[in-house]
């Protein structure tokens, strides 16, 4: 024996070793916890951090097991399972080969399969009762940004054009986030601006009583939406900002605030941009300036049809101006210091500078009076509202709220006039500055099954207006001394004060409402002229103002119901504090109500209304409009009533399982003594005296259809308007009638997987106004595709290509907008990256034609539109 | 005295622990008929369901929708001499089937009849050697792995790719599938079978007993 042998022999010992060290096994008994052996217990060996099984087996009637080939000085992660006894997960260092490990004991959990099977039961959507519930992580696919990207992937919820949220085809009634109402109506501050990672989880509440309302023994019918937030997102301060800019200096800076904590609420959004963009839009803007109580009432699916008058200048632009700049601000805080006391406080703030550029040609019926000018315009718009809420809800039968709205609405604005007929080249400021306070003290309260509601309030209003007129010639026929300036200034004050109560009586089948309400209001009204002192208005009327009135609701049988009201009102005026005139008239409603199920209803409802005269109408003298109209009153007195007789169809039915809505409404409303106009044609001007007259009807039809084919949505909807009316043309009784006629079609894809995204759509309308015989027709065709889609993970791409044909009698107008956007957005990082380009083959300002007509005259009007851009911007999120 | 009571109780209700019960159905679909390439008949690919019980270390499934043998009267147009020829397809199924594994006593016993032939076999419950890949699929809320295995029937040898939940401890699966470490949801070979497992109930007192299959025919034991 040599040492080279015993050397070769001791390293083939110490390989034979080392080859063994690799065959590491381990082995292990199983009990339950009193030390009885567990056969055929589940043994599952895994590396520690992840999921993959490596090995498995099962303990033999011993309650042994055994493992082999695992590796030695690795992390294992055991996995000891039997039915009936709750699960082990053990970490394991196999140190030496061959290692027994410790006595392993399962406890006893009769529970531990229950709780698997319900973790595994807890499903997408759970329904319980009038609660259902999303679980919000099946819902994704990936590409979600922002809470609407979120909705409209759930089955049922989606965001419509507006971009209000609809369930089951009907807008919701409240969007509540974590239990509160932030945002009002305007849905869309919450949906684009809450990040989808946001969200725990959603829920739909069917049936619904806000907090500032008391529980009825009746469903309600109102729908509410919670949006429940992760707790990630809550006792922090979250958001985001975003600017985005040009070498042409157009640009946008954004950012909104949020931070929600067990008591408080608060949200803040700012936006400011040249771009055209809206922080605000006109469904919004009447919510905020209408009561809060008309928002939260049961909805039937009806439609508002607004005048346009009613609206801010900064609403009705649109991208309708050379320039645009516009600053938006938004402020909404809940505090709820008790479980029973809520305050909550919201406010808007809007600044607008616009520049316009008008060419108009106005036209009168049955005369040669023709007005062609250039307008170049320039307008300031500061808007604000701030409403302050407080509710204490003592206990569940009684209610306690008190409401302050104060609204600030400031327009100055400066037109540069060109007349090409009459060569008149006039200035014209107007300056016009409104104040509005309200406030509404409430109690409610429940009485065994009735209800008690008593209201006190208290509303002033204050418009001061001044106006100057500058020109080259006369005109308006005024008497002029050197210069041909006119200035005037006015002011109109309002002011009510009043209560009402309300008795609801609810007996075995049928509901009584009894309800009676008294007021005072002052009306104040002057204007003068500092150029022209002979001109100048003034009138007060101070008028007591009583109702009375009795309701009455049945059900007919179980699906239907009927409903009849009739009131009482008596009006005493006090004109210039001397006259005395007095109203006394009666109204009525009646509605038919038949509810087929949950997701379908029909209604049919006439009323008939008297209401009296707006006493701004009432105009002692004349006021002057502009360099070429004037406004009288030829015989309305502050007591004229006006009666109107309406019918009207709501139709609603939305079918689950093909995921299909339906709504219709149809109204027809006619009056035998309307408001009206008497036009009273001059050489150069024009003078619009109001009167009343003796027909004046109002039919509208609203279908709007929505389908989901397959992974397609697709949309209908087709609205018609008539309009007929009787007036003046200089004392002669004329017809006035128009058509409005409007249909569209909305494709949109809704495929889970796939690159790309589709929206195609076509909407087309058609108007035509008849005064007195002569027509004049307009319409317009606008075709639309949108794709958007995503790649290489983080990018996303969106194209969008508007095709508008704008059609008068006299001229048309084509307009191609294409506005293509990319995105880059990294889950990992807060930044976001993005090019917006819109509207990119208009990169001058283009134009556009729109047609507004009226009682006697008819208007057409090219408006010069913003420019397109191509804008990179940022966005950070924190 | 009070304490002896509570113990007694409480020894009492021990066993009530081993009583779970898990019930579901197995849904089996086939689309391809073994062997040739001749198209599987309409009323071949009926799903078959079938009623699983799982009791106390024993498991039973059982055939619910049966069809049995149908006759079907085939009325078919030949174009070229404009005539109706009426044929006549006689499809044979399986009018009872029971499988029902004993996992203490170590038997796989099984009974079905078919056209008027009645089939018992009783055997070892077959052992899978299952390689599990760990790709994840959820079934049903169950998160659940993939396994895949060999099946040797004798006469052929089918793929067998199924997926299981280590979360639900019960080694079993249709037919003769068992042994993974968690409950087979689905179970499929090609187009051959495909069974997924259906209204997944559990309850944690029912007790019920799994009974052998009763027969008056001599027994056949097959050998491994």
């Amino acid at each position: 024996m040599n040492y080279k042998s015993v050397f070769y022999i001791f390293i083939f010992w110490l390989f034979y070793h080392t080859a063994l060290f690799a065959q590491i096994k381990i082995q292990g008994t199983v009990v339950d916890d009193t030390n009885r052996v567990i056969e055929n217990a589940n043994i599952i060996i895994k590396e520690v951090n992840s999921d993959a099984i490596l090995q498995f087996t099962k303990s033999n009637n011993n309650g042994v097991f055994q493992l082999q080939n695992l590796k030695k000085s690795t992390n294992y992660l055991l996995k000891i399972s039997h039915l009936g006894l709750k699960t082990l997960e053990k970490r394991v260092e196999v140190q030496q080969e061959n290692m027994i490990l410790p006595v392993i004991t399962l406890s006893r959990n009769a529970q531990a399969l229950n709780e698997i099977i319900l973790e595994a039961k807890k499903s997408a959507i759970k329904i319980s009762g009038d609660t259902t519930k999303y679980n919000v992580d099946y819902f994704k696919n990936g590409t979600e940004n922002n809470l609407k990207d979120l909705l409209n992937n759930i089955p049922g919820i989606k965001t419509n054009s507006k971009g209000k949220i609809v369930v089951n085809g009907q807008e919701i009634n409240e969007l509540l986030i974590d239990g509160e109402n932030l945002y009002k109506k305007q849905h869309q501050l919450a949906t684009e601006n809450l990040a989808s990672d946001a969200v725990k989880s959603i829920e739909l509440y069917k049936n619904h009583t806000s907090f500032d309302q008391l529980k009825t023994n009746h469903p309600s019918g109102a729908t509410a939406l919670n949006i429940l937030l992760k707790d990630s997102y809550k006792n922090k301060i979250k958001g985001s900002i975003q600017a985005e800019s040009n070498s042409r200096d157009r640009k946008q800076i954004s950012s909104n605030l949020y931070s929600f904590t067990k008591k408080n609420k608060f949200s803040l959004i700012q936006n400011s941009n040249n771009l055209g963009k809206k922080g605000i839009g006109d469904d919004d803007y009447f919510s905020i300036t209408e009561g809060d109580d008309e928002q939260l009432k049961t909805r039937e699916s009806g439609v508002v049809y607004a005048n346009s008058t009613d609206l801010p200048q900064f609403l009705k632009i649109g991208e309708n101006a050379v320039k645009l700049n516009t600053n938006f601000f938004n402020l909404a805080n809940i505090y709820s210091p008790t479980k029973k006391t809520k305050v909550s406080f919201f406010s808007i703030f809007n600044n607008s500078d616009v520049t316009q550029k008008i060419v108009t040609q106005q036209s009168f019926t049955d005369s040669k009076l023709t007005f062609t000018e250039k307008i170049n315009s320039f307008e300031k718009n500061n808007f604000g509202v701030a409403n302050l809420k407080l509710v204490h809800k003592r206990n569940e039968n009684t209610l306690f709220k008190l409401e302050n709205r104060l609204i600030h609405d400031a327009i100055q604005g400066n037109n540069d006039i060109n007349n090409l007929e009459s060569e008149n080249s006039i200035n014209q400021n107007n300056e016009s500055n409104k104040i509005l306070f309200k406030s509404n003290f409430s109690l409610l309260k429940k009485i065994k099954n009735d209800f008690l509601t008593v209201n006190t309030f208290f509303n002033t209003n204050n418009l001061s207006t001044a106006g100057q007129i500058f020109s080259n010639q006369s005109f308006l026929n005024l008497n002029f001394e050197d210069d041909f300036v006119f200035k005037q200034n006015g002011n109109n004050r309002y002011q009510k004060s009043g209560y009402d109560a309300t008795y609801n009586l609810n007996l075995k089948k049928v509901s009584i409402d009894l309800k009676a309400d008294y007021a005072i209001h002052k009306h104040n009204f002057k204007t003068l002229s500092t150029t022209n002192p002979e001109y100048f208005n003034s009138f007060k009327n101070t008028s007591e103002q009583a109702s009375q009135e009795i309701g009455l609701t049945y059900p007919v049988f179980t699906k239907a119901r009927l409903l009849f009201r009739l009131n009482n009102n008596q009006i005493l005026h006090t004109i210039n504090d001397n006259e005395k005139l007095s109203n006394n008239f009666i109204g009525y409603s009646t509605s038919f109500k038949l509810k087929f199920n949950s997701n379908s209803t029909l209604e049919l409802s006439n009323s008939f209304n008297n209401s009296v005269t707006n006493q701004e109408n009432i105009i002692p003298d004349y006021i002057i409009k502009d360099y070429r109209s004037i406004l009288e009153n030829e015989n309305l007195k502050p007591n004229t009533l006006f009666p109107s007789n309406k019918f009207n169809i709501n139709f609603f039915k939305f079918n689950v399982s093909k995921n299909t809505a339906l709504i219709l409404n149809a109204s027809h409303t006619y009056s035998n003594k309307a408001l009206s106009s008497n036009l009273i044609y001059k050489n150069n001007y024009t003078i619009s005296q109001f009167t009343t007259s003796p027909k004046d009807k109002l039919t509208t039809v609203m279908l709007f259809f929505d389908r989901k084919i397959k992974t397609f949505h697709v949309d209908f909807n087709i609205n018609f308007t008539s309009v007929e009316k009787e007036f003046f043309i200089n004392s002669i009784l004329s017809k006035y009638s128009s058509n409005y006629f409007s249909n569209s079609v909305n494709l949109k894809s809704n495929f889970k997987h796939s690159p790309i995204h589709l929206k195609i759509g076509c909407n087309y309308s058609f108007s035509d106004f008849t005064n007195n015989g002569l027509k004049n027709k307009q319409y317009t065709l606008q075709n639309y595709i949108g794709l958007n889609g995503m790649f290489k993970k983080d990018f996303y791409w969106n194209l969008a290509a508007t095709n508008t044909i704008f059609k008068l009698d006299s001229s048309e107008r084509r307009m191609l907008q294409i506005s293509p956007n990319i995105r880059y957005s990294s889950k990992n990082s807060n930044w976001e990256f993005y090019c917006n380009a819109h509207n990119i083959l208009n990169i001058n300002n283009a134009e556009i034609l729109t047609n507004s007509n009226n009682i006697g005259f008819n208007t057409e009007t090219i408006v010069s539109t913003l420019a397109g851009y191509i804008n990179i911007g940022a966005k950070y999120k924190f | 005295m009070k304490k002896v009571v509570l113990i007694i109780l409480f020894f009492i209700s021990m066993p009530t622990s081993f009583s779970q019960t898990l019930r579901g159905i197995y849904i089996n679909q086939t689309l391809e008929g073994v062997g040739d390439d001749s198209k599987l008949s309409e009323t071949s690919k009926i799903p078959k369901v079938y009623e699983y019980v799982f009791h106390d270390n024993k498991s039973s499934q059982k055939l619910i929708n049966s069809r049995g043998t149908t006759v079907d009267t085939l009325i078919q147009k030949y174009e070229k001499y404009d005539i109706l020829v009426e044929s006549t397809i006689k499809t044979v199924g399986i009018s009872k089937s029971t499988i029902i594994k004993d996992f203490k006593a170590n038997t796989y016993l099984r009974n079905f009849e078919s056209d008027g032939t009645e089939t018992y076999t009783q055997q070892p419950i077959p052992l899978y050697e299952w390689t599990i890949t760990n790709e994840t699929k959820m079934i049903n809320g169950f998160n659940c792995k993939k396994a895949t295995t060999n099946m040797n029937t004798g006469r052929r040898t089918f793929n067998v790719e199924a997926w299981f939940c280590e979360d639900v401890p019960i080694n079993d699966g249709p037919i003769s599938l068992n042994g993974l470490p968690g409950f087979i949801f689905e179970a499929s070979s090609g187009k051959i079978f495909n069974f997924k497992f259906k209204n997944f109930t559990f309850s944690e007192t029912e007790k019920t007993i799994i009974e052998p299959i009763k027969t008056v025919v001599k027994l056949e034991v097959l050998k491994n």
